[in-house]
């Protein structure tokens, strides 16, 4: 199979709402090949929660959106799955890590209940016992102390950091071949998130899974992607190898997300400019178009 | 000398999980004046939430008290002590009443503590959206309807709009990109300075503490391991977490430092 394990073709995407439609996808083309870890990187706004969830297959549901162009999961048009066969893939063959854990988990389950549901959607016949075995391990790889507690508690009993790796390890159990990562380690400390991004890279290289990652902290971009994309007010405006694009970043909105990173100062912690041309830098709006009713 | 503005003292919390019981905060004391920017940092689940949560009322300390201006805050918290401190949740989806827009949650907020004449609330709100760097239509907006950072700046804009003395703010700026982070920094420091607003933010970004804070207090496992002036903190670190956070914090190269530089006076 040569085909990429993802491939977006020229994806648009509006939402209809009473005061008219808002275009927030102008045609985005992206690709994320086998064993690939693709970044995609933009500001707040920018439409990159959207294209993720598009990928998912969670977008075409919607009543209030309008989505045209092309996903390919494996060469397969997403298109033209059937819901129900759409839904099989997710959690299996792929698999997500959305930007707000919280309100990711079901509130009424217990999280060993959760995970086990996750478990069960790739091997049906898992027992009890087997799925508590196997939710223990991948939660101490999330650098979680306490598994059996946590398996025990409610998402909200639960703080915020320890949601969110409950929401990484789900995504990583069932050995994805494509996984989406949205803004992962937010709630994380640099060395929780150090550790997370090891596991990720472990099951890159174990289970040739592929990676589109979302994230604002370039820092860890810069380590982990090996292609980003840059998306800016919803079309892609550059792409190329991490390590070029950071070297010679093309676009302006680049140039000004690069300048921005918090820099190094004096006893090698990082601080901000105090540069106000930045704050004032581009702000997403996207313009409401077509008649309002 | 600068009175005290909010005092913890020996303040603890302990919840139940079936038959396990969780201590989240144990013993905490610390004063923060007014005026002040206390930063607080530490691993995830040291009790930092659990803290806010404390100060805000959501919860009452199984043990210990806490005092805003010299008082004692009751178990059960009026309006007027409600108005007294606002917070910035971690989770801004959860926060957020999905059904009502966001102009309506901003709006509701202004009504219940009568803040301004309520001819002037809406042009309020919508300098309050601009503020945190959204176009004043988003009033019209249900939270569902917007991104991640935008749902994020909107919590934002709601605590401040209470004009509360304290904020609370936790994890503020955890999903913000460089640029949007720097300008809501600005905007919380010229309020401070302008209101002078005392602030409780939490962060596990050091960028952020050595932006914002004058003193850091450093939670592990719910109990206080370490306190001092940020400057003091990032020198000499006392304590074997805040020693880790700084050692893991990443180190840029000189060649790609110049390449900032460069960039930076590129663009001004
Ligand atoms: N239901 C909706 N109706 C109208 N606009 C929407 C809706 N959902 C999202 N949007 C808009 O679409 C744009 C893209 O949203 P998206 O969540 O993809 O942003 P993002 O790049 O992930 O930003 P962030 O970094 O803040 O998470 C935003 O400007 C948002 O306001
Ligand atoms: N309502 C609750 N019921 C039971 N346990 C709770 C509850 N709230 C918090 N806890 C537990 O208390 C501990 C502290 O949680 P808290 O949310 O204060 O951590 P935190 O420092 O904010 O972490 P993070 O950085 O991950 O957000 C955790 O072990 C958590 O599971
Ligand atoms: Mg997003
Ligand atoms: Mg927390």
């Amino acid at each position: 199979m040569n085909a990429p394990t993802l491939d977006i073709r020229d994806l648009r995407l509006s939402f209809a709402g009473y005061s008219g439609t808002v275009d927030v996808l102008h045609g985005i083309s992206l690709t994320v090949r086998r064993e690939e870890r693709v970044a995609l990187v933009g500001e707040s706004g920018s439409g990159k929660s959207v294209t993720a969830r598009s990928v998912l297959g969670l977008m075409q549901s919607l009543q209030e959106t309008r989505i045209s162009g092309d996903i390919l999961f494996e060469g397969t048009d997403l298109g033209s799955m059937k819901e129900s066969e759409r839904r099989r893939l997710r959690g299996t063959r792929m698999s997500m890590i959305f930007q707000d854990p919280v309100s990711s988990l079901n509130p009424v389950f217990r999280i060993g209940v959760l995970f086990r549901e996750v478990l069960a959607r790739s091997n049906p016949g898992i027992s009890a016992r087997e799925a508590r075995e196997r939710a223990t391990a991948v939660l101490s790889e999330v650098s979680i102390r306490e598994p059996d507690r946590v398996l025990d508690s409610y998402p909200f009993q639960l703080s915020g950091g320890m949601n969110q790796r409950v929401m990484i390890a789900m995504a990583l159990v069932n050995e994805p071949a494509l996984l989406v990562a949205d803004e992962p380690g937010t709630a994380l400390d640099v060395t929780v998130q150090d550790q997370t991004l090891r596991l990720m890279h472990r099951l890159v290289l174990e289970h040739r899974t592929s990676v589109l990652f979302i994230s604002h902290n370039l820092g860890i971009v810069r380590e982990f992607t090996d292609r980003l994309y840059v998306i800016y007010r919803g079309r892609i405006v550059e792409e190329g190898p991490t390590q070029a694009v950071f070297q010679s970043p093309g676009h302006p909105y680049t140039r000004a997300l690069l300048a921005a990173v918090p820099r190094i100062t004096r006893n090698g912690i990082p601080e901000f400019d105090a540069d106000p041309a930045l704050f004032d830098a581009p702000r997403i709006v996207h313009e409401p178009t077509g008649d309002r009713p | 000398m600068t009175s005290i503005h909010l005092a913890l003292r020996s303040v603890s919390k302990s919840f139940r999980v079936g038959a396990r019981s969780v201590r989240a905060v144990e013993g905490i004391s610390v004063e923060v004046a007014e005026g002040e920017c206390l930063a607080i940092v530490g691993e995830s689940g040291s009790g930092k939430s659990t803290l806010a949560n404390l100060v805000l009322g959501v919860y009452a300390p199984d043990a210990g008290s806490i005092m805003l201006d010299g008082a004692t805050l009751p178990a059960r918290r009026s309006l007027a002590n409600r108005r007294m401190v606002q917070l910035v949740q971690q989770n801004p989806l959860s926060s957020l009443n999905p059904k009502r827009t966001v102009g309506a949650s901003i709006r509701l907020s202004l009504d219940v503590h009568g803040i301004g004449k309520p001819s002037s609330r809406a042009s309020r709100i919508g300098w309050l959206l601009e503020e945190v760097g959204l176009p004043a239509e988003f009033a019209e907006r249900s939270p569902a309807a917007l991104s991640g950072g935008q749902r994020q700046r909107v919590a934002i804009a709601r605590a401040l709009a209470c004009e509360s003395r304290l904020v609370v703010l936790d994890e503020p700026t955890s999903s913000l990109d460089v640029i949007v982070q720097a300008r809501i920094l600005r905007l919380l420091k010229d309020l401070r300075a302008a209101r002078g607003l005392t602030y409780v933010f939490i962060t596990h970004d050091l960028a952020v503490v050595r932006n914002v804070a004058d003193r850091v207090m450093v939670l592990k496992e719910g109990a206080r391991v370490e306190i001092g002036e940020t400057a003091r903190i990032f020198t000499c670190p006392e304590h074997a977490y805040t020693r880790g956070l700084i050692a893991a914090s990443p180190v840029i190269a000189q060649e790609e430092q110049d390449l900032r530089d460069r960039l930076r006076q590129g663009i001004g």
